[in-house]
């Protein structure tokens, strides 16, 4: 049985990421939220093209303080004088970078806890679950306080704080999806085959889960925007001048009563990226749901 | 006489559950010769398809245990290999075609992906080429265009799942083919090409296999010997013409028969063994069929039966001292 070349059949091929894809533009708040995300990411990734970091972002101006939205400032000014678009804008670079930062140290580092838990069992089981209910124990922002307070602040420590908030919850994820798979007909065949431990956890275990660990990274890095702007609030997260979102909102708490501009700009900023982030997240859970399929 | 391919020796195998032990298989021996086909027959539970893992050492870990045997392939021993050689030994040597295709592909992978895997398993210097012409070759050895290599599995039907399933354990050329149920899934004409594909491929590559089934009607197309399980015991082994035509049996294989529905007899009813196969966690003394044993004697609830053996017929039972 063999097919002719003269007429050669056209099958459609359709991957499992294109059927994905297709579930996921159908859902019309995911694809907002999918937008919204991408302009934010455009605009954090080409403003350095037209603002400039000196001059547009931490220089103060007194002369210019607490000047109304207009068309030269299109939020306004804050009480030094900088303009406050421009700070917005430059704004996304900070969250954006530490957001997926955090999401990619803690995806790395869960996925192969979780593996390795979910796979093996018994006593690393054991001791990566336990250690990570401890972590898990802690309240998040508690233990990112604690972290920031005991080793500084600066972003790497900040990184690290949030890392290691983020990381129990991705190895859980990773672990239970593991433990389903692990049972699977599949992975039975593929060590009936021969396949090492290891190339069926990274070959045959960790794309499976793909689904999961995607909605909960996504979910993820609108989770630690919000942390680091609450540190940054809160004066433990990235330090002034720059023009971190949660840092100018606290700036601008003092000016509340008198010039209530200053919080909207950073305040829609941080509402808008964490919304589309998890109207994304929503979307993905939805369209890599098997039971979904139409 | 042929060479012996695999030589399965007093094998029994334990499950430690939470529940307590279970005697999966007890004392089986199994022989099989090369480029032969064994039909491995028993109700389910009878410890077919421990027996098939354990030949694969791929029993679950912690929780199923060989006690006591051995099983040599190619006159070596598994049980003293490492966990590195085993691996070599998985398909290449030996490989197992599973009950059910539409659970035993992954489905992320494109299929001809999944064929490639096998073969850059146990050719490691094999080139991209190589490798892809192979995969070619498996498709059309099976009977499926290679231009739907590129497509996943579940693109694919139950009886081409099982064929590419069937590619993927015959890549490497093994000497042995475990095939556990590999039909049960399927409808029964598609069974039936299936089968015969298998039967076709077999004596082309000149692979020896282990036919794990319920149906006594395969096992009569396609075996070459015979062995039925009941309770982890096997208690009556032999060619096909033994098993089928031979005049002395076990209570229970004449039970099996008696269990077929018949198309040109005129009853009504099916003749079911009586009673239930017993709790392998709590096996009966003596005999372990002989709760259910129609021609059930004193000695057969208190002593272990003994091995008849009549040429190439063994029967375990007392009936025939």
């Amino acid at each position: 049985m063999s097919v002719g070349t003269s007429a050669k059949p056209k099958y459609k091929k359709r991957s499992q990421i294109a059927m994905i894809w297709r579930r996921f533009i159908k859902n019309r708040m995911a694809m907002i939220g999918l937008i919204l995300f991408a302009i934010m990411l455009i605009i954090a990734v080409v403003s350095p093209l037209f603002i400039n970091y000196e001059t547009d972002v931490i220089q103060q101006t007194i002369s210019e303080r607490f000047m109304s939205p207009s068309a030269e400032h299109l939020f306004g000014t804050d009480q030094f004088g900088r303009d406050i678009f421009s700070r917005v804008l430059w704004g996304a670079r900070i969250s954006m970078s530490v957001g997926v930062a955090v999401v990619i140290i803690s995806l790395i580092i869960g996925s192969i806890l979780g593996a390795v838990a979910g796979f093996f069992g018994g006593i690393a089981d054991n001791i990566i679950m336990r250690f990570m209910d401890i972590l898990l124990a802690i309240p998040g922002t508690m233990l990112a306080i604690t972290i920031v307070a005991a080793l500084g602040g600066g972003i790497q420590n900040l990184l690290l704080a949030l890392s290691i908030e983020q990381i129990p919850k991705m190895t859980r994820i990773v672990r239970s999806s593991v433990l389903t798979l692990k049972t699977q007909d599949y992975i039975e065949a593929a060590r009936a085959c021969g396949t090492t431990n290891a190339r069926i956890i990274y070959r045959h275990i960790i794309p499976n889960a793909i689904g999961p660990i995607l909605v909960q990274a996504s979910l993820t890095v609108a989770r630690t925007i919000i942390s680091v702007a609450s540190m940054s609030f809160i004066g433990l997260g990235i330090n002034p001048p720059e023009p971190e979102w949660g840092a100018m909102l606290s700036e601008a708490k003092n000016q509340l009563m008198n010039y209530p501009y200053l919080v909207v700009a950073p305040g829609v900023a941080i509402i808008l990226t964490v919304t589309s982030l998890t109207l994304v997240g929503d979307g993905l859970r939805d369209a890599l749901d098997p039971k979904m399929k139409n | 006489m042929s060479e012996k391919l695999l030589e399965i020796k007093d094998l029994s195998v334990v499950y430690h559950t939470e529940d307590g032990e279970v005697y999966a298989v007890n004392h089986a021996d199994l022989s099989i010769n090369k480029g032969e086909t064994l039909g491995l027959v028993g109700e389910t539970g009878a410890g077919k398809t421990t027996t098939c893992l354990s030949i694969m050492r791929l029993l679950p870990e912690k929780l199923g245990e060989i006690i006591s045997g051995d099983i040599l392939l190619n006159g070596e021993s598994i049980m003293s290999k490492s966990e590195a050689e085993m691996r070599s030994i998985r398909g290449n040597e030996v490989s197992m075609i599973f009950q059910d295709p539409m659970t035993s592909l992954n489905p992320v992978y494109t299929v001809g992906d999944q064929i490639a895997e096998v073969i850059q398993i146990h050719n490691p210097n094999y080139t991209k080429e190589q490798v892809e012409k192979r995969v070619d070759e498996m498709f059309l050895m099976v009977g499926l265009p290679a231009e739907r290599k590129t497509e996943y599995p579940h693109q694919f039907s139950g009886g081409m799942k099982q064929r590419i399933v069937i590619a993927m354990a015959l890549a490497c050329e093994p000497n042995l083919i475990l095939a556990d149920e590999p039909t049960t899934a399927l409808d029964v004409t598609i069974q039936a090409q299936v089968l015969q594909m298998m039967k076709d491929l077999k004596e082309k590559l000149n692979t020896a296999m282990i036919l794990v089934t319920h149906d006594l009607g395969i096992v009569a197309q396609t075996c070459d010997s015979v062995a039925v399980m009941y309770a982890g015991e096997v208690i009556e082994n032999g060619t096909v013409e033994d098993i089928f035509e031979g005049e002395n049996h076990h209570p229970y294989t004449v039970g099996l028969f008696g269990s077929i529905p018949d198309l040109t007899s005129k009853s009504n009813r099916l003749h079911p063994i009586d009673g239930l196969m017993p709790d392998p966690s709590n096996l009966p003394k003596g005999c372990k069929f002989s709760p259910r044993c129609p021609h059930c004697k004193d000695i057969c609830k208190e002593v272990e039966p003994p091995v008849i053996k009549n040429g190439t017929h063994m029967i375990r039972c007392h009936l025939y001292k």
